[in-house]
């Protein structure tokens, strides 16, 4: 199997048909990520991981091959999420208006996600890499450029409020 | 193992599979590609931009001297022909009111 590394090395040389490989291998990855990150949302968790990998794309050149791929799209996938929500509370002031709203299909482990429900997005966010993915303080902190006192204290009021 | 615990294991062990990955593949690089295409119109069309400009620049160096030249001449040509046709104006004019006031002083 060609490793990612040299996926990324042939699409910069080569073209943009080598990335498909990498697609391929990651979608059901970034998907999952997604669908955690949004509650089961399918059609935003699909929205957020394509837009992960059309960033991705973008600044392929700035990828470090010393560092994990799949690490770094991690980052780029956090960011993507980040963006989606702030696109979406832009509009939310039009929930107030009483008109019949579209209702998002919800999929996957609904008690995991009622289990998450008091939590903001970003205690969601922090806790769904932390407890489901295992990233450590410091790479949650790398993924969200902020400190990891930062990180450790948002995870200990997310805990309280889950207890 | 309390429920968060068992609930967050759970979770772990769920694996979430995108729906029909090669069509997402597909569309996915044909939007990177459409992505790539609208940055290198955008880039050649301020390279036509720049390079056009170019003697619009040189012309604009000069901009003074071909003012000056051609007012110049729009000058010299036009203002002895007003001049004249104000003056054959003014003529016509007075002679046309001239006539009018004999006719009337002729006819009382």
């Amino acid at each position: 199997m060609i490793s990612d590394e040299e996926l990324v090395r042939r699409t910069l040389s080569e073209g943009s048909h080598h990335f498909g490989v990498l697609i391929q291998r990651y979608a059901d990855y970034l998907f999952g990520l997604g669908m955690r990150l949004t509650s089961g949302n399918k059609e935003l968790a699909e929205d957020m991981s394509q837009q992960a990998f059309m960033k991705s794309y973008t600044y392929l050149k700035s990828f470090d091959p010393q560092k994990s791929f799949k690490h770094w799209l991690t980052g780029i996938a956090v960011n993507s999420f980040k963006d989606l929500m702030a696109k979406e509370n832009q509009y939310s002031p039009l929930k107030d208006i009483n008109e019949p709203s579209y209702t998002p299909h919800l999929e996957g482990n609904k008690d995991f996600f009622a289990l998450l429900k008091p939590l903001t997005k970003e205690e969601r966010l922090i806790f769904t890499l932390r407890f489901i993915y295992d990233y450590k303080m410091d790479e949650i902190s790398d993924f969200l450029d902020m400190k990891s006192g930062t990180v450790k204290s948002k995870i200990s009021r997310a805990m309280e409020k889950l207890k | 193992m309390n429920e968060m615990e068992v609930l967050v294991q759970k979770e772990k062990d769920t694996s979430y599979n995108q729906r029909n990955k090669d069509l997402f593949t597909f569309y996915t690089l044909t939007l990177i590609n459409q992505e790539g295409l609208k940055r290198r119109h955008k880039r050649n069309l301020i390279f036509v931009g720049l390079v056009s400009m170019i003697p619009a620049l040189i012309l604009l160096h000069e901009v003074e001297a071909i003012t000056d030249s051609l007012l110049g001449t729009i000058l010299n040509l036009s203002m002895p022909l007003l001049y004249n046709l104000s003056y054959s104006y003014l003529v016509c004019l007075l002679c046309l009111s001239f006539v009018v006031l004999y006719k009337r002083k002729s006819l009382f």
